[in-house]
């Protein structure tokens, strides 16, 4: 039977690609370049402005493109991608204060990858949550 | 805490509608498809105004279209 996505389905699976694909080019980057031109490659994140949503929306969506349903799935996969992104930061935060110590230091060009990361674990982790309700839901 | 589920017959009240399809249901009730092959499916269960727009596009009862089951 033909069981075509939700428009917050495909955003999900568009915003996956678009934030795996990210953090992937961080990684290769990283190593072939150092931390700072691969923070180049978070900006990969601002594709997500295109995703099939925000397409729909600009050209008209179809009369019911988001119910009650999609929005308690998108209400409990922001808690999840946020509750996600939080044990990432404290995990990222406790991680240096373990490896360098009290009284270790960091470059601060460091720290622009804290929000950058944070926003690519946000949308992967909130992405997941999408997908796997729509799955259960099946 | 009571454990119910909730039973639906929206498969046999669009059948017993002319063969009405998801589709047509879902945009006269003003939800997706998807929702409607969830509801049938009996893997969501709808808010209050759901419910009775789906009673509504039927032209029965809300009890007519979903009833309380106690899985004890």
């Amino acid at each position: 039977m033909e069981n075509r996505m939700t428009s917050l389905e495909r955003s999900a699976w568009f915003e996956l690609t678009v934030a795996t694909l990210a953090a992937v080019a961080y990684g290769a980057l990283f190593l072939l370049f150092g931390s700072g031109p691969a923070l180049g490659a978070l900006a990969l994140m601002a594709l997500t402005a295109f995703g099939p949503s925000n397409r729909g929306a600009a050209r008209g969506a179809p009369r019911v493109a988001l119910d009650e349903r999609d929005h308690a799935i998108m209400a409990r996969s922001s808690l999840v991608g946020y509750s996600v992104f939080w044990l990432a930061f404290v995990a990222a935060t406790m991680g240096v204060w373990a490896l360098r110590g009290g009284r270790g230091s960091i470059a601060v060009d460091t720290l622009p990858l804290f929000p950058a990361a944070g926003w690519v674990v946000l949308t992967i982790g909130r992405s997941i949550a999408t997908l796997v309700q729509y799955a259960r839901g099946r | 805490m009571p454990n119910d589920r909730l039973r639906n017959q929206i498969r046999r009240l669009r059948f017993e509608s002319g063969e009405m399809t998801q589709e047509e249901l879902g945009g006269r009730a003003g939800v997706t498809r998807q929702t409607i092959i969830a509801l049938e499916a009996g893997k969501y269960v709808p808010s209050l105004v759901l419910a009775l727009r789906i009673a509504r596009v039927f032209n029965v009862k809300v009890e007519d279209v979903f009833q309380l089951e106690d899985r004890e």
